[in-house]
């Protein structure tokens, strides 16, 4: 099974050396690979590099899933998950690693059987250090990482032997939907993707259980009969945490939750096809008539969500074909909150936009000069466009929570209940 | 207290004049400090191995904490020091007998990592009595052990009986004791060549009945262990495919795979198909696993097809993802083409052709012309593709549309010449071995179609003996084509190249295939032309399928490193057992060869993804011609 398991950590200069020593230092590896008979897996979890190495024919999916596990064991028991906080608590994870692994067997990652067999206590990282967690950072990663809103992250699921401190009693839920969405160059939507997920984190008293109901207006692909709103989304497929009592869900939205103390993705679901995409780019190529060396290049990007909720973080990003040679940018609507730079390195445009507000549209012309005539060829390098955004309180598949309750068993504090909702670019892409 | 400052580089004496401090120490708390220190100081890789007796003087004390600390440092230091680790077997077996359960575990897992004789010896009572215990944690704990005694001493495991105990575990009240005796039998029958787990249908339909009180990583092992049973009746591969067929929709990809594992292999004993389609769920997760679910899902559809209801837009390329992930989906959208959805498929790879990153153009341009090959009725769009695609004169792009337009040639002799002249406004440009062979072949085999075939062979010719010998052997055949079909054109060429080939190279192949040519040439030149510009084999991408008997056992391996690489797992670990189809009155035969021994493996290589498996193999032609003889008169008979 699994024979060693490291966390390395890029910043202090741990890099996967035996990979780059023989395939340069561009190439990424992939996350699994052999070297002189030893098999190393890999995952990059917030910053960090997980890695196991193994000299048998191990279960790929079993490791990375253990991978992923030991990270949010160690977001749950230290509070959050960095380069500091294990250094800092390197003892204690020492501690949780014996529990969780033995003789390479995975045994248990759930956080509230390992909580009465840890004993060493969690040493709390420094607030400011904590900002780094945001979710610019979660998104470069890409991959279904802890969620919860900046708040909970520096309160560590603290143990039982300690009950003086642990007096919060709250749930943290979020939805987040990561969209994928391709457009051809006349506008038509090549492909378009939803893949959302429901993450509780949850510092609940008692394992309380909790009810949420989806709004209603949803059905699963292959009991559409049942709907009497033809316009409800249409799931593709979904998927359950083993906390969740499901078997409400068809019919009446319902998921029964007893969530463990620590973070959990309690569902995951694909939409496909009919999705309501909240962006759309319309570029156009001009051609300078006086000077072949000279293109325009003209991106009118429109939000087509509605006018409340408000884009952060958008960038506009426009490849430029290798026969560029300058570059300059005028922007058409005079707006403050942004800026555009032209990377030469990479040859692409960065435009930026702080803020868009739904309903609104903007433009930005870009003038190219090239080395040479812009021949057909070269056309074709410009693009594909690609865009990334966050919008937050907004869901393209217009799930909401309808309902949250939280039934407590004690006369506890009452149940603090918080709820996000985030819709983020994954792969937005224009084609020209 | 942060433990940071524990980083430093301790002294040896230092560390041992405060552990073995007489002050007041109720709560043991300067000694905790210290192991701390001790333990980050082994983390960093320095040697704390002198403190191995201070260290063990600690044992006695009553803090789980230091407890586990002291044991952290056995693990790491025993062997270095068998003489003085003796000392600590009167505390284990003190532990053992503990009334909290916790120790007695930790008792046991410690005493299980230390390959020490004498403390393997100690180890055997209290492990007999603990796989017994009354706390499902001891014997849990205990089962793992026993895998790990089997590691350190086989005969004594199975002297003492050990693996019959875990046997009777199987029947365990306790879910995870069952996993956890399930993985150990596992372990030891991959590790064994006299012990092998065999599972009757009664055991088998227990374990799967105990699946549904397991954690997440007791249900992985227990289906893993479900591989070791053969089905008798088709019926009885039927209902244990019916009862693990819930958990495809486990929050965990490593149960789904693995019950996926399962399903697909009792289906070798029944006739009823299972539903397994549930599989996209996992390409919407992070790159790793994406890129796990992507290799499999290319094994799964190479036997089932249908399993991917036609859904091929699910393996469309995202701009951010990352190489590996992006050639694993070119492989799987090239096989899942076919005449309905070719048209979407051509259209995404003519965009991926002219993004920047070079590996992945290459890969696009090949899979646009071996779309070609695969699907007649695209033929030509393909070919306007590519044609564009040459237009860009970026360098790679140029030579990996020549290489695939040769086979393209190949497929469809004399449809498509009247592009020679494009490919050849290209040709100063062709740096890499594998493009000019290709151009070298075509400007031979159109040698009467191309007005200055010879000008531009001569061009060639002109460092012959500074090429590789792929483009040297094409180069020679060439200009054979040459001068059968135009004589007079080829006959300054051809005494020159025979001389080079057999005189001034030292390549055997090349020196053989020089011979034979110009024996050919002057002894018959009737029979040379007819041997020279016979027809060709039909080429198509069939020879781009998996080895039947090979697919069938990576089938057996799926969600392994095995199905990651493609490759057979005694390739890359030595000693691993291999897995086959078992013999069973049901079993299936509906491949045929499908017991075949020692499955032919892939040539790709999988620590370098630019030949990745992608790539048409050189000897693509399914011909056994090649099997027959030495290598060169294979290649000979494919390349002319």
């Amino acid at each position: 099974m699994i024979s060693q398991f490291f966390i390395l950590s890029p910043q202090r200069g741990d890099t996967l050396k035996t990979w780059h020593k023989e395939h340069g230092p561009d190439q990424d590896p992939p996350p699994i690979f052999n070297v002189d008979g030893v098999q190393i897996l890999f995952t990059n979890i917030q910053g960090l590099y997980f890695v196991c190495t193994t000299k048998f024919n191990v279960s790929t999916f079993m490791t990375f899933e253990l991978l992923d596990r030991i990270a949010s064991l160690i977001r749950d028991f230290c509070g959050i998950l960095s380069e500091e906080c294990v250094r800092l608590n390197s003892s204690l994870i020492y501690e949780l690693l014996d529990e969780v692994i033995d003789y390479g067997y995975p045994q248990t990652t759930s956080t509230d059987q390992l909580k009465s067999s840890i004993y060493e206590e969690p040493v709390p990282v420094k607030k400011e250090n904590i900002i780094i967690d945001s979710i610019a950072k979660l998104r470069a990663h890409g991959t279904n990482l802890g969620f919860s809103s900046n708040k909970p992250i520096s309160k560590p699921t603290a143990n039982s032997h300690d009950e003086g401190r642990y007096k919060q009693n709250e749930v943290f839920i979020d939805i987040i939907e990561r969209l994928v969405a391709c457009f051809a160059s006349d506008g038509m939507t090549i492909h378009a993707e939803i893949n959302g997920s429901i993450q509780i984190k949850s510092y609940l008293q008692d394992n309380s259980e909790i009810r949420i109901i989806l709004s209603s207006n949803m059905t699963h692909g292959r009991d559409m009969y049942y709907s009497d709103d033809r316009f409800g989304i249409m799931f593709d497929d979904y998927k359950f945490h083993e906390s969740v009592d499901s078997s409400e869900f068809e019919g009446h939205r319902q998921m029964i939750i007893f969530p463990p103390e620590g973070e959990i993705t309690a569902m995951i679901y694909r939409i496909s096809g009919d999705v309501n995409l909240p962006f759309r780019v319309f570029p156009q190529i001009l051609d300078v008539p006086e000077s072949p060396n000279k293109i325009d290049v003209i991106i009118r990007i429109r939000a087509d969500f509605p006018e409340d909720k408000i884009a952060t973080n958008c960038t506009v990003i426009v490849p430029l074909p290798h026969i560029t040679q300058s570059v300059s940018n005028e922007h058409l609507d005079g707006f403050a909150d942004q800026s555009a730079r032209y990377d030469s390195r990479v040859r692409k445009v960065f435009w930026t936009i702080n803020k868009l507000k739904g309903g609104t549209e903007q433009s930005l012309k870009i003038k190219v000069t090239g080395a040479s005539q812009f021949s057909p060829a070269a056309h074709l390098e410009i693009g594909p466009i690609n865009l990334e955004f966050d919008i937050q309180n907004y869901t393209c598949s217009n799930i909401q929570i309808r309902r949250l309750k939280v039934l407590e068993k004690s006369d506890s504090l009452p149940p603090q209940r918080w709820v996000r909702y985030l819709t983020l670019a994954e792969s937005y892409v224009f084609r020209i | 207290m942060s433990d940071a400052k524990y980083f430093q580089r301790g002294k040896i004496h230092e560390l041992r004049t405060e552990l073995n401090s007489e002050k007041k120490d109720k709560q043991h708390t300067k000694k905790k400090t210290v192991l701390k220190k001790i333990v980050a100081n082994m983390t960093m890789g320095n040697d704390m191995s002198a403190l191995f007796p201070d260290v063990i003087n600690c044992m006695h004390i009553p803090a789980l904490e230091i407890k586990k600390m002291v044991y952290l440092y056995l693990i790491n230091y025993s062997r270095a020091k068998p003489d003085i680790a003796v000392n600590a077997i009167p505390t284990f077996l003190k532990d053992v007998d503990d009334p909290n359960p916790l120790i007695r575990a930790l008792a046991i897992r410690t005493m299980g990592y230390i390959n020490v004789d004498k403390i393997i010896d100690a180890l055997v009572d209290p492990l007999r009595s603990c796989l017994r215990d009354r706390d499902p944690y001891v014997r849990k704990t205990s089962a793992i052990a026993v895998a790990k005694l089997y590691m350190h001493d086989q005969v004594l495991v199975e002297s003492e009986g050990f693996v019959d105990l875990l046997r009777d575990m199987l029947a365990d009240s306790n879910p995870t004791v069952v996993a956890n005796a399930v993985a150990a039998l596992t372990e030891i029958s991959e590790r064994s060549n006299t012990v092998t787990l065999k599972l009757n249908t009664t055991v088998a339909n227990k374990l799967a009945a105990a699946l549904n009180e397991c954690t997440e990583w007791g249900q992985t092992y227990i289906l893993e262990a479900l591989m070791s049973y053969v089905p008798q009746e088709m019926g009885d591969a039927e209902v244990l495919a019916e009862r693990i067929s819930p958990r495809i929709q486990h929050a965990n990809s490593s149960v789904v795979l693995t019950a996926v594992k399962v399903i697909m292999y009792l289906m070798n004993y029944m006739t009823k198909e299972e539903d397994i389609a549930n599989l996209f769920t996992l390409l919407s997760s992070g790159h790793e696993v994406q890129y796990v679910a992507l290799r499999n899902i290319l094994l799964i559809i190479q036997r089932r097809p249908e399993v991917l209801r036609n859904d091929i837009k699910v393996f469309f390329c995202k701009y951010n993802d990352p190489i590996y992930v992006k050639l694993a989906k070119l492989e799987i959208m090239f096989r899942l083409a076919n005449v309905s959805n070719v048209d979407q498929v051509l259209s995404e790879l003519k965009e991926y052709a002219t993004e920047v990153d070079v590996d992945f153009v290459r890969k696009s341009v090949r899979s646009i012309g071996r779309l070609a090959v695969k699907i007649e009725s695209t033929a030509d769009r393909c070919i306007s593709a590519l044609l564009e695609l040459i237009q860009t004169k970026v360098n790679y792009v140029v030579q990996e549309a020549i290489v695939v337009i040769k086979d393209i040639f190949r497929k469809y002799p004399n449809q498509y010449e009247s592009i020679i002249g494009t490919l050849c406004e290209n040709l100063d440009n062709l740096d890499e071995p594998e493009a000019k062979a290709a151009m070298i072949w075509i400007i031979g085999q159109y040698a009467d179609r191309i007005e200055n075939s010879d000008v531009l062979l001569d061009d060639f010719l002109f460092t012959f003996l500074e090429e590789p010998v792929e483009v040297q052997l094409s180069l020679l055949t060439a200009t054979v084509k040459l001068f059968i079909k135009r004589p007079t054109a080829g006959q300054e060429l051809i005494p020159k190249v025979l001389k080079w080939a057999t005189e001034d190279v030292d390549n055997p192949d090349l020196r053989d295939r020089g011979y034979i040519y110009w024996r050919l040439l002057s002894t018959d030149p009737v029979t040379a032309k007819t041997v020279v510009l016979s027809d060709k084999p039909r080429i198509s991408t069939e020879s781009d399928n998996m080895e039947p008997a090979l697919l069938d056992e990576l089938l057996l391996h799926i969600s392994s490193l095995s199905s990651i690489y493609h490759k057979s797992p005694q390739t890359f670990i030595p000693n691993s057992k291999i897995r086959y189809l078992a013999h069973s009155p049901v079993l299936n035969r509906r491949y045929p060869g499908q017991q075949q021994q020692q499955p032919n493996l892939l040539d790709s290589d999988i620590d370098n993804l630019a030949s990745g498996s992608l790539g048409i193999n050189s000897n693509p032609y399914n011909v056994d011609v090649v099997n027959i003889g030495e290598n060169y008169v294979g290649d000979l008979l494919l390349d002319l």
